[in-house]
């Protein structure tokens, strides 16, 4: 069992590297994929990247498909991402994957369907990021993966195929291991256990040190060295390295040490290391110098001679075609430049099939721009975006074959042949009878090519140098025309399948052959020496007059051209030499010479060779001498006679002559044939070329097909519950009470529910049909239009309509939109609103009574929210208030504001008030200041609604004046107590000074009661005034009263302007008046007939203030003597003066009467 | 002017008598002569009353708390400061008057003389 990693690693290692396993797989992929990610263990630490050939226009289920097979994150790249170890990416549909780094990038096909490979593409792609990316190749047909997994090999990595008998479809795994690079093979189950191991390995000797590895790998290269004579040691050591690591992997050895140690003791280890190191690597122009001669010395010579058939170029071991591409560039630039339009082909030939496909398709990445200069970029090239396509005119003149030099004949009359980095493989021996063979096809003075590191130096009979440097040669002129032995196969077989209708006229060889003189040797006669094919090899001296060519193409065949007379003995005598090595002499024929006719007889001999057949034969041709005009006799003339014997050699020589007359159509026929069997060569390529498409196609077909399996498996489990949805929806709308209709953009319904039955007079043979043909039980007409206006502003219409028989309903229309956003008409759904509405009704009016009560009360009222802070009641909001609110308060528009922006420096006790009964929903009924209104209230504050809302309510009233008035109230009592107090505090002072020692009781009553009377008149006076001030004429009138009673009012004149005195001044002013007409009455002017008093004042203004000067002059009334001492009334004068006016009395004991002069400030 | 040797606790105590109502003050100043004692004053307000103490230290003093309208705080304190006694007499009930007012002892009018007597004397003490 494999273990699975529960942890398994998803972060990149430690140095940022990252091995990249490509997947590539086909038709049967879906399950293959599944059992290999089944199995797969988690924690290899590389990041999985799964192509397929996935149908362009179908969305791909096959990052979910694989999810379920195993733990590691399963992604499909639609875009760019970044690449992750143990994580598998997968292709989306109509994309192609390339790496870029550690990233991972998906675009669009570069390449037309039906030409896309894009297994090949992203393993190119990891080719050339990774030197060390594994390739997985399992089941699928067509080839795609092959020259991908090829640039993987080349770049190092490790490639795994799987079985084909393990694979459903074969061809796709069959097509990498044809390559011969792949690494492994295996069972699905193989693979992943190969896999786990290989990048085990990898991990290992990724962690190998440096230093080490180097001498090591000398150590190996060494070894190498001995064991196939080939050595590496000039190589570029980082490939070399390569190899070796991968052939570690491969071997899962994790120690070079232990590596060299295998390579020294299995012999099959080092052959695999040694195929592994000569992987080809061609590109455009290799070698730039050797281009460069070629162009400058070899080409235009080749263009001052063309034989008519055209430039002939053979490219050996052409691989990819850069090379051949590279010639064929340098043929065109020299054609453009001499102006002269000459047929042109070069032969491209390699074993590879799979390079010579990717020669054939003409398509070389961007790279390529290092090697070809800008300038023939434009004139060659297609710019394709990742990559170059040749131009067709370049593309034509190429000819790519399967081909191999070392057992295939060669192609022949070659104008140059390259032949690059293909001899320093071979042994010594092998590369000689390359260059033989090399000669043997080129054209005398042809030109050979070779790579850098070869020569044909050793071959100098054959070639002689025309740049060493530049490893250019040109072939000697040979006599020999043979084809040499080739070095993998026998020679037999017809060598030389092409034309035979011409052969350039060339300078012929002048030196005879070995073979040739010993031939002359035994036989002196005039002779031809010719090969298999009857072509002339050579000529003896005297041989030339038995050639008379005939008119027509010129033939090198002997039987061809040797006198008319012996062609058909010639022929009959050659086919036995050649073909059944027997000698032969023909009679003699007679010959018509210049001369004169003679006889000849021709003897026929089979020369060198083995088995049936000869190489060559000897033709010798025998004179019989001349024959006499009427030789004839020689003829029995006893059987034959003379005229039947002439008449049948005419006969004979009629038939010879038309016999080799339908020779001649006969070749030409077979060169009509050839021309045809080449054309339909070329036609067979196109069908190739378009079944290689068909296969492509049919590749796409078959994954997707395998998709759609799986996927359809879905579907069928979504349908299941797409019915069951589709039965609740069912059950809902049977359920739903709701009138539903669907209508189309024209509306015409598509669905309704039951409900609508009874407001529109449908049913269920009316879906399709426009619903503005129908009447219905609304009163609304206008279901088009607002129909149609929802259509077009797709906006939802609302409306409420009344039914025929009274009902309510609300219209709601709203835009269908589809899942995908589309409109595709509209929902009208109608509801039963009537009990709603009557219910809506009786609230409006209970509300409207509300209302009209709350505004008509003269309470102001609230509803406030109450703001909190930490918990505390720090402020309200007002919600609702009666019209009465600003009555009471003087606030207009205190909605939505709060009372501290309304009336900053409101109370705090509001607040906590608010706060404590939103909080205890306890009532309070209470009389509170607000200073900041000027107001004093009367309020009762209850919750409203849940205590979460934090709501109270208030009903209030201004009771300002009310409480102003009461306050005063409490005023006048005190100060009312307060005066009665003073009052009868200055009764009591009035009782006890009222004594006297003689007085009697009545005396001290009279006197009691007349100051007590005096201050009460004052009194009077002053609370006639509000206690503000007192008159002092009408004063001292009301005390004088008392004593002016009728008849004697006259006695007293009072005169004096009008002044106000103070309250206590008044006082003051009465008790004065009081007691000194109190004395004038008893002892004074007004006690005795006679006597007249006057009291006058005047106002007085001085320094500083008003003062009044109040005159009392007594007159007529008994003489007055001053007492001795003082009595109570006149120190209460003096008293009252000082103390209650703070004034000053003056008295004037005048013999005449009393005069007094009181004098008192006023304000 | 005493008429009579008097020998009584307030014989020849200097007394200051703040009292607006003339003829309260007037008995006052007799009652207290009679006790032997050295009236200064009477005085009817504030400004008199703060003039007299700027140049008399009486032993005690009675002080009637609203002069016209005008309330004798400033005077009270002015005797606190000179540590001279005093009594108060007023017409308001005990509850109406003001908190801030220096306390001391108080008698109301119409005055009960023999009370104010006693009051004077326990002052003295």
């Amino acid at each position: 069992m494999i273990p699975h990693a529960k942890n398994a690693v998803t972060s990149l290692p430690s140095d940022g590297y990252l091995t990249i396993c490509a997947i590539g797989a086909s038709a049967g992929g879906v399950e293959a994929l599944r059992s290999l990610f089944g199995q797969l263990p988690l924690d290899l630490g590389m990041a999985y990247v799964v192509i397929l050939h996935l149908a362009p226009e179908h969305p791909s289920a096959m990052a979910e498909i694989l999810s379920a097979c195993t733990e590691m994150p399963v992604r499909q790249v639609d875009d760019t991402t970044q690449l992750n170890p143990n994580c598998v990416y997968v292709i989306p549909p109509d994309r192609e994957l390339i790496i870029d780094g550690n990233s991972l990038a998906a675009r669009a096909f570069s390449e037309p369907r039906g030409q896309r490979a894009p297994i090949d593409m992203f393993f190119r792609s990891v080719a050339a990021a990774r030197c060390d990316g594994m390739a997985v190749v399992l089941t699928g047909s067509g080839s795609d993966g092959s020259s991908g997994a090829r640039a993987i090999h080349e770049a190092g990595g490790v490639v795994f195929a799987q079985d084909p008998q393990d694979a459903e479809f074969p061809a796709m795994p069959q097509s990498v291991i044809a390559t011969g690079i792949v690494n492994f093979v295996a069972t699905i189950g193989g693979l992943v256990e190969r896999l786990a191991e290989v990048a085990r390995s990898q991990m290992e000797v990724r962690s190998l040190d440096a230093d080490r590895q180097a001498s090591d790998l000398r150590k190996i290269v060494e070894l190498l060295r001995t064991k196939t004579g080939h050595d590496f040691a000039n190589y570029k050591r980082a490939t070399v390295m390569r190899r070796v690591l991968r052939r570690m992997q491969v071997c899962r050895v994790t120690n070079m040490d232990d590596y060299a140690e295998l390579v020294r003791t299995t012999p099959e280890e080092a052959q695999a290391l040694f195929d592994d190191l000569l992987i080809s690597v061609t590109h455009f122009f290799r070698d730039e110098h050797a281009f460069e001669v070629l162009s400058k010395r070899i080409i235009p010579l080749l263009f001052e001679d063309v034989a008519e058939e055209g430039l002939r170029i053979w490219s050996v071991g052409c691989a990819t075609g850069e090379e051949a591409y590279s010639l064929g560039i340098l043929l065109l630039e020299e054609a453009a430049r001499q102006k002269v339009h000459v047929p042109m082909q070069i032969f491209a030939s390699d074993l590879d099939e799979g390079a010579l496909a990717k020669a054939r398709e003409g398509r070389f990445p961007r790279s390529i721009e290092a090697d070809v200069t800008e300038e023939r970029l434009q004139q060659f090239f297609i710019d394709e975006g990742s990559h170059y396509r040749v131009r067709k005119e370049l593309r034509d003149i190429v000819l790519f074959a399967s081909h191999s030099v070392l057992k295939d004949p060669p192609f022949l009359r070659m104008d140059l042949i390259t032949c690059r980095n293909l001899l320093i493989y071979l042994e010594r021996s092998l590369q000689e009878q390359l260059i033989n063979v090399f000669h043997y096809g080129l054209r005398s003075d042809g030109c050979l090519f070779v790579g850098s590191a070869e020569t044909a130096d050793a071959s100098s009979d054959l070639f002689t140098a025309i740049d060493r440097d530049a490893r250019l040669y040109r072939a000697r002129p040979r006599a020999r025309r043979h084809m040499p032995a080739l070095p993998h196969v026998p020679i037999g077989h017809d060598l030389n399948p092409t034309t035979t209708h011409q052969i350039p006229v060339r300078k012929r060889p002048e030196e005879p052959t070995l073979q040739h003189a010993k031939a002359l040797e035994q036989s002196a006669p005039p002779s031809v020496l010719v090969d298999d094919t009857y072509q002339f090899v050579h000529l003896s001296p005297n041989a030339g007059r038995f050639i008379l060519h005939t008119e027509g193409a010129f033939s090198p065949k002997l039987s061809d051209v040797v006198r008319p007379e012996l062609r058909l003995d010639l022929r009959i005598a050659l086919e036995h030499a050649i073909h059944k090595r027997t000698s032969s002499l023909t009679l003699a024929t007679a010959v018509d010479f210049d001369s004169g006719p003679r006889r000849i007889a021709i003897q026929c001999s089979p020369v060198s060779g083995n088995g049936n057949e000869a190489e060559q034969a000897l033709v010798v041709f025998l004179d019989a001498g001349p024959i006499a005009d009427g030789d004839e006799p020689e003829i029995d003339p006893a059987t034959v006679g003379a005229g039947e014997i002439r008449r049948l050699h005419g006969e004979l020589r009629a038939s010879q002559e038309s016999l080799v007359a339908s020779r001649a159509e006969h070749e030409i026929a077979i060169e009509d044939l050839r021309a045809a069997n080449e054309e339909l060569q070329s036609i067979n390529e196109e069908y190739r070329s378009t079944s290689e498409e068909l296969e492509t196609s049919k590749e796409e077909l078959q994954s997707m097909n395998e998709e759609l399996q799986t996927v359809n498996a879905e579907l069928k489990q979504k349908l299941e519950s797409i019915s069951t949805a589709h039965s609740d929806f069912q059950n809902l709308i049977a359920a739903s009470e709701v009138g539903t209709l669907f209508l189309d953009t024209d509306l015409r319904i598509r669905m309704f529910t039951p409900p609508m039955t009874e407001l529109f007079n449908i049913t269920e043979v009316d879906v399709g049909r426009a619903i503005t043909d129908f009447t219905s039980q609304l009163v609304y007409d206008s279901v088009e239009d607002d129909a149609q206006n929802v259509l077009a502003k797709l906006a939802p219409f609302e409306s409420e309509v009344q039914s025929r028989d009274g009902r309510w309903f609300i219209i709601r229309i709203r835009p269908y939109r589809t899942i995908e956003d589309k409109i595709n008409g509209v929902v009208f759904t109608f509801m039963d609103i009537t009990s709603r509405r009557d219910t809506e009704r009786r609230l409006e009016d209970s509300q409207t009574r509300y209302e009209t009560l709350f505004n008509s009360i003269d309470e102001g009222f609230s509803v406030v929210n109450v703001l909190y802070e930490d918990d505390r009641a720090v402020d309200f909001r007002f919600v609702e208030v009666n019209a009465a609110f600003e009555r009471q308060t003087g606030l207009p528009d205190v909605i939505g504001k709060t009372a501290r922006e309304l009336i900053p420096e409101h109370e705090e006790h509001w607040y906590d008030l608010h706060g404590r009964i939103a909080e205890s929903g306890e009532p309070e009924r209470f009389e509170a200041l607000a200073e900041a209104l000027g107001k004093y209230y009367d309020a009762y504050a209850f919750r409203v609604g849940t205590p979460e809302e934090h709501r109270v309510g208030m009903l209030f009233r201004d009771v300002s004046e009310r409480k102003e008035a009461e306050e005063q109230r409490e005023m006048l009592t005190a100060e009312l107590s307060h005066r009665v107090k003073n009052t009868l505090a200055v009764v009591q002072a009035l009782a006890r000074s009222s004594g006297g020692r003689d007085q009697t009781v009545q005396q001290y009553s009279e006197r009691l009661i007349g100051r007590i009377q005096a201050l009460a008149k004052a009194h009077d006076q002053l609370l006639s005034t509000q206690w503000q001030s007192a008159d002092l004429k009408t004063l001292i009138e009301s005390i004088f009263s008392a004593y002016g009673g009728p008849g004697r009012r006259d006695l007293i004149a009072v005169q004096g302007p009008v002044v106000q005195l103070t309250p206590k001044q008044g006082l003051g002013l009465a008790l004065v008046v009081h007691e000194l007409a109190t004395n004038a009455s008893k002892y004074g002017s007004l006690s005795q007939k006679g006597g007249h008093l006057s009291l006058s004042w005047s106002r007085e203004q001085t320094d500083q203030s008003e003062q009044v000067r109040l005159t009392w002059r007594e007159t007529g009334g008994p003489e007055v003597q001053e007492s001795a001492s003082e009595g109570f009334g006149t120190k209460l004068i003096r008293q009252a003066s000082n103390y209650e006016l703070e004034g000053t009395v003056d008295f004037r004991f005048n013999p005449s009467g009393l005069e007094a002069d009181i004098v008192f400030p006023i304000e | 002017m005493p008429d009579k040797k008097n020998t009584g606790p307030l014989a020849g105590r200097r007394v200051l008598i703040v009292e607006d109502e003339m003829l309260v003050a007037m008995d006052l100043q007799e009652q207290l002569e009679t006790e032997g004692c050295i009236i200064i004053g009477p005085v009817a307000n504030v400004k008199s009353a703060l003039e007299v103490l700027s140049e008399h230290h009486p032993d005690v003093a009675t002080l009637d708390l609203n002069l016209n309208g005008e309330t004798s705080a400033a005077i009270a304190n002015a005797l606190t400061e000179m540590s001279v006694p005093f009594l108060l007499t007023t017409g308001y009930s005990e509850e109406q008057i003001d908190d801030q007012f220096p306390k001391a002892p108080w008698v109301n009018k119409p005055v009960n003389m023999a009370e104010l007597l006693e009051k004077l004397v326990a002052l003295l003490k």
